[in-house]
């Protein structure tokens, strides 16, 4: 019973340790919305890679522009040529940190405001963004999710004035992962 | 007949098949892959091979192209919304081609196990650069079974 006893101990600092690690998925959802009094425009990419390590809050998002899938082909073949030049410009990134990881606790189950601030790159171009969301932790997996607007103008994105009343000037981009540990 | 009645008759065919193709266009839909011609047809390890060397090279290649995969199944991953991922490649490796399976073929993924070859369809996407240490990975989305 005394050697048991360490090693108990010895393992549930395992299992702590286990618990303060890198979450990742490499399935992650991102989509977006834009309304316009002409037509909603709606696009998913399932394909999002995400990386959160827990200890100091690190939080990294990538995601391909030509993942990006839209329920009318035409849409996306003109998102991607004219909008997002998702040849030139192929992927979308987040570097950013959750500044109140502190609060966050992995190893039980519950559900916390998450503030993440970072950089956001979309169409080759930087801008710092503050984003809020939900961190939920739930039987060992990390779930992230958001809901925030991004202006086109602020990524040199520019709609043609054909396009001006269907595309809306600022986006609705919903957050959508599920996180497990590495 | 008079002429001045055939011009007409044939502005309105003009204008009727302009926006016969204009509706069909406006609405038209991503294409099935299970019965796309494929553009290129290669093996998943040398996919990723082709990626690393070269990814900008690649990437001008193969992106937005129909792609045929073969290759060994890793995992079939289902996320908590029911969309399927098939990972194909090699087993000792921790870079992959993830196919993502059209919604339309989600019944394909039940026909899968890990460790038998596949085929699958689809468009490629992109490639995920390892930059965070998971790997790097081809993306091919809208994917259809082609041999189990």
């Amino acid at each position: 019973m005394k050697k048991i006893f360490p090693l108990v101990i010895f393992l549930a600092i395992a299992v702590a340790s286990v618990a303060q690690g890198k979450f990742y998925t490499k399935s992650g959802r991102i989509s977006f919305y834009s309304s316009t009094s002409m037509e909603n425009i709606e696009a998913i990419n399932k394909s999002v890679v995400a990386l959160l390590d827990t200890k100091t809050g690190d939080l990294q998002f990538a995601a391909q522009m030509k993942g990006f899938e839209f329920k009318k082909a035409l849409m996306q073949e003109h998102f991607n040529r004219d909008f997002a030049e998702s040849n030139k410009f192929p992927k979308a990134e987040f570097k950013g940190q959750l500044s109140n990881n502190s609060q966050m606790n992995y190893s039980t189950n519950g559900a916390y405001a998450a503030k993440v601030k970072g950089t956001l790159t979309v169409h080759g171009v930087s801008k710092e963004i503050e984003v809020n969301g939900t961190l939920t932790v739930k039987d060992g997996k990390v779930y992230l999710t958001s809901v925030f607007n991004v202006l086109v103008a602020n990524h040199n994105i520019t709609i043609p004035k054909l396009y001006r009343d269907n595309i809306s000037k600022s986006i609705e981009v919903k957050v959508d992962c599920t996180l497990v540990a590495m | 007949m008079t002429k001045k009645k055939i011009i007409v008759l044939a502005i309105l065919v003009v204008v009727a098949i302009g926006a016969w193709y204009g509706y069909s266009e406006y609405n038209r839909k991503n294409k099935d892959m299970k019965h796309a011609k494929p553009d290129f047809i290669i093996s998943a390890t040398d996919l990723i091979a082709e990626f690393a060397s070269n990814d900008s090279l690649a990437a001008a290649k193969y992106n937005g192209q129909v792609v045929e995969i073969g290759g060994r199944v890793k995992a079939v991953e289902e996320d908590d919304q029911g969309y399927f991922t098939v990972v194909i490649g090699d087993s000792t490796s921790l870079s992959s081609v993830r196919c993502a399976l059209d919604t339309i073929h989600h019944s394909d993924a039940a026909l899968l196990r890990a460790g038998s070859s596949t085929t699958l369809r689809g468009a490629c996407t992109g490639f995920n650069k390892d930059e965070m240490g998971l790997g790097s990975d081809v993306i091919i989305n809208r994917c259809a079974l082609i041999k189990p």
